[in-house]
């Protein structure tokens, strides 16, 4: 028998894109620790925050904002970059469509009109430099 | 994925109401911690990157210990990446209360009992059950 998670499809891709940015903050911090010995204390001091903050954000338990990712790129020498990528349609499936309940979903619109609706966001953070 | 029906009754009784360890406004809660997570398994990513299982010891019982930031789940790999899981409990409680060994026991005296055909358990570190 199979077992499913009752979650709103916008709750759905929220919860993905915020499991890949928390992957993304912490590969980066891993290569930053690995290849200049950078510390999580390290990382509190050049953001002015108390080490508990950070740990709290690499941990995944955190809601970093787009200003204190920025700030924890540049803590970890690397350059965040940003990609809004539109979702492929599926057979006859809305982008947004894919994955949700048709309960849950809100109505559907007609015409070519791009929405934010139409959009996912994907965070990535790529190391600076040599 | 498979679960026992003690880990899918966990998660129906208790993954709505829970909140995020150490609240944080708009950080993600554990029921879009566990549908990322588990989104994450299914696709293929590499695991080690965030919240990397872990290979509870001692290590020839074979037990593994999937993380979100607020939760714990306890299991075993029966195929490549087929994992089974037989208890889930908070990071907080596992940690408060020393629930690891329990789990664990809990885990191989249920396999041994629930008839599956052999060999039982895939042995190995990340790279041969993944």
């Amino acid at each position: 028998m199979s077992f499913e998670i009752d979650i709103s499809p916008i709750e759905n891709e929220t919860a993905d894109f915020l499991h890949r940015l928390h992957g993304e903050i912490y590969r980066a911090f891993l290569l930053a620790k690995k290849n200049d010995g950078v510390t999580q204390s390290q990382i509190a001091n050049i953001l002015n925050v108390d080490k508990s903050h950070v740990s709290r954000i690499l941990r995944g338990n955190g809601n970093p904002t787009a200003k204190t990712i920025a700030e924890l790129a540049f803590a970890l020498n690397c350059k965040p970059s940003i990609a809004m990528e539109r979702v492929p349609a599926v057979g006859n499936q809305r982008p947004r469509d894919i994955g949700g309940s048709a309960s849950s979903q809100a109505p559907s619109k007609t015409g070519s009109t791009l929405t934010p609706e139409d959009f996912s966001s994907k965070y990535s953070v790529t190391r600076v430099g040599a | 994925m498979y679960a026992r029906t003690t880990v899918v009754d966990w998660l129906l009784e208790n993954l709505n109401d829970l909140e995020a360890d150490g609240y944080v406004e708009g950080a993600s809660t554990p029921k879009q911690q566990v549908v990322a997570h588990f989104r994450s398994f299914i696709r293929g990513d590499d695991m080690r990157l965030f919240m990397a299982p872990r290979l509870m010891r001692p290590n020839e019982q074979h037990v593994w210990e999937l993380r979100t930031p607020d939760l714990r789940f306890f299991g075993w790999f029966y195929r490549r990446c087929c994992f089974v899981m037989t208890g889930v409990d908070t990071a907080s409680r596992c940690k408060e209360y020393d629930l690891y060994t329990g789990y664990r026991r809990e885990c191989v005296e249920w396999r041994n009992s629930c008839g599956l055909d052999p060999p039982l358990v895939l042995e190995g570190s990340y790279e041969h059950v993944f």
